[in-house]
């Protein structure tokens, strides 16, 4: 009985692994092809939207030896973000109300924002000025762009 | 180009595996077998000697890689081409079945270089460990801190051997690496199965696993962990070579299961307490036959492993954060259970291999049991109890260790329909055949 079982469990994995093939070579594999036609810049751009293209911008714009705050609403754009920044190092602040303290530190070169909500982004970037005028703490240069803030210390 | 750099690269790999099971001896007669064991061999090995070069303090250097493989392939004369050539003879049912597993495997390599890396942990730690040492021209203790991971070094320093010979970093290149875990974990399955059950049974169950949702979307290249596929090759391949050193007991057989061991530790650390088990039993069986010479072959485990752990003591990496603060949570019983139970039942990404695997470990208790399905079984279940115990202790909230059930599972994924065919085919009768 078991041994039946299990011959019915295997025959219906084998159709099942059958139809996997005819998915992948029918519907996944053509759906793929228009990637061949971007380059490898485009395909990361569609894979990560407009965080790339800031990242990318943050790489120009400053040395290899900076250290940032990041500031972002969400956390696993800081992970690619980390990655696509190296050898410039970055730490994830939470929210503008501990910056001043890191920023005391004199540890930082510059401070870098990425939000998903632009708003919430335009919000947490006049914060920043409002505090760095409470702290007297100097600001040599802030760049906008459309993807995101970046401010050098 | 690239591409064909790496490929150049995994060929030297193979070659480099080929003479180390050369010179252990390791019977060749099995082509397929012999190619998939030399890259996981080959890659280990490689690793393990950049982090010694980056031990001593020497920077990891292009030039002198290059010049090093080819004295190397000069100093061992390798005719690699000429030497192993394939004979296969399939009748039409296996020649349907091959070709099945080769779309497959042109897939899995197509998918796998179509688009950069999806898996998020890919970018947080596996090749962000990569590209710190690439840029650093060797192991950085830098990452420990940086990265808050204290992860083993055999993938990320291959990926930047890689790096360091193409002159750049090019992240999508480097993962035809998982790709080809892929392919050498097909052909050791299926030469495993070979030997016990012939073509046609071996073509059938390497389809069934290769097909298991392309083993988890590659292992890593989109979902499950990065370098969980890795990790269920040396799995797959410890267990078997202890299998055939239980029933041999050649020294060769273990000198290459250690070796096997400590890559697999290396990996990953969920790696470690499976290669413990491994030993633990290759002690067993040393004591019992009383192989006093085959004890001094533990220390191409203990060696490698203790020098990495002095490393990562040294650097002020301990595992006091996990198990000091910890105590054994019961209220995590009910949802552990309840989600391992609907991982097994997720047929659209596992397909059937837990019901089957279920279904035989009954089979087993019920018919009679061959030692090979009792050593494969105890792994599985020693390991599955390593996992549970680790939701079950470590302070990291239980809806964290939720989501990686299916890497863990990964891990077990070849070794568990290993057992369902040879339980299947009550493989008593078998034992003899390896």
């Amino acid at each position: 009985m078991l041994r039946k079982s299990l011959s019915f469990v295997l025959i219906l994995w084998f159709l099942l692994g059958l139809l996997k093939v005819g998915y992948y070579y029918l519907l996944v594999l053509p759906s793929e092809f228009p990637l061949l036609l971007l380059s490898e810049e485009e395909k990361r751009k569609v894979q990560f939207g407009e965080e790339y293209s800031f990242f990318k911008k943050v790489n120009s714009y400053t040395p290899e030896n900076s250290n940032m705050l990041f500031l972002t609403d969400n956390g696993k754009i800081y992970f690619s973000g980390r990655y696509f920044v190296y050898p410039r190092k970055v730490t994830l602040v939470e929210s503008t109300g501990g910056i001043i303290k890191l920023l005391k530190r004199n540890l930082y070169t510059h401070i870098i924002v990425f939000y998903s909500n632009k708003n919430e982004e335009r919000k947490t970037i006049e914060e920043i000025q409002r505090l760095k005028l409470q702290n007297s703490i100097e600001i040599e240069n802030t760049l906008y762009t459309k993807n995101g803030t970046i401010i050098k210390i | 180009m690239d591409l064909l750099l790496v490929l150049f690269h995994f060929i030297i790999t193979i070659i480099f595996g080929l003479i180390i099971l050369k010179i252990l001896k390791f019977s060749q007669n099995n082509q397929i077998e012999t190619i998939a064991v030399s890259y996981g061999l080959g890659i280990g090995l490689i690793s393990i000697i950049l982090f010694l070069i980056s031990f001593l303090d020497i920077k990891w250097d292009r030039t002198i890689f290059t010049i090093g493989i080819f004295i190397f392939l000069f100093f061992f004369k390798v005719n690699f081409l000429g030497r192993y050539s394939f004979n296969f003879k399939f009748n039409l049912i296996e020649k349907i079945l091959a070709t099945l597993i080769l779309l497959l495997f042109i897939f899995v390599i197509f998918e796998g270089q179509i688009r950069p890396l999806y898996a998020w942990d890919g970018w947080a730690t596996w090749l962000f460990i990569s590209k710190i040492f690439y840029i650093s021209e060797g192991v950085n203790n830098f990452y420990f801190r940086y990265l808050g991971t204290d992860y083993p070094f055999i993938i990320s320093n291959y990926i930047s051997f890689l790096y360091t010979q193409l002159g750049h970093i090019n992240d999508k290149a480097v993962l035809l690496v998982f790709s080809f875990y892929y392919m050498a974990t097909g052909f050791f399955f299926y030469s495993a199965v070979k030997i016990k059950l012939g073509i046609t049974k071996a073509l059938i169950f390497t389809f069934l696993l290769l097909s298991t949702s392309e083993l988890i979307r590659h292992g890593g290249r989109f979902e499950a962990g990065h370098v969980d596929l890795p990790l269920a090759f040396y799995f797959f391949v410890g267990i078997i070579l202890l299998v055939r050193y239980y029933i041999k007991g050649y020294l060769r057989t273990l000198f290459l299961l250690q070796f096997i061991v400590v890559i697999m530790s290396l990996v990953k650390n969920e790696g470690i307490p499976f290669a413990l088990f491994i030993e633990i039993m290759v002690l067993k069986q040393i004591i019992s036959k009383k192989l006093l010479k085959h004890f001094y072959s533990l220390f191409i485990f203990i060696i490698p492993l203790v020098i990495w752990s002095l490393y990562k003591f040294q650097n002020g990496v301990f595992v006091n954060n996990y198990f000091n603060e910890t105590s054994f949570h019961f209220d995590r019983t009910e949802i552990i259970f309840i989600s391992v139970f609907n991982e097994f039942l997720n047929i659209g990404r596992w397909n059937f291999i837990w019901i089957s695997f279920i279904i035989s470990v009954f089979l087993y208790l019920i018919y009679r049991r061959s030692k090979e399905a009792s050593i494969v079984l105890s792994a599985l279940l020693f390991q599955l109890t390593v996992y549970l115990f680790i939701f079950f202790l470590t302070p990291v909230s239980i809806s964290e260790h939720i989501k990686i059930i299916d890497r863990l599972l990964i891990h077990l994924t070849p070794l568990s329909l290993y057992f369902v065919a040879i339980t299947y085919y009550n493989s008593k009768k078998y034992d003899e055949k390896i």
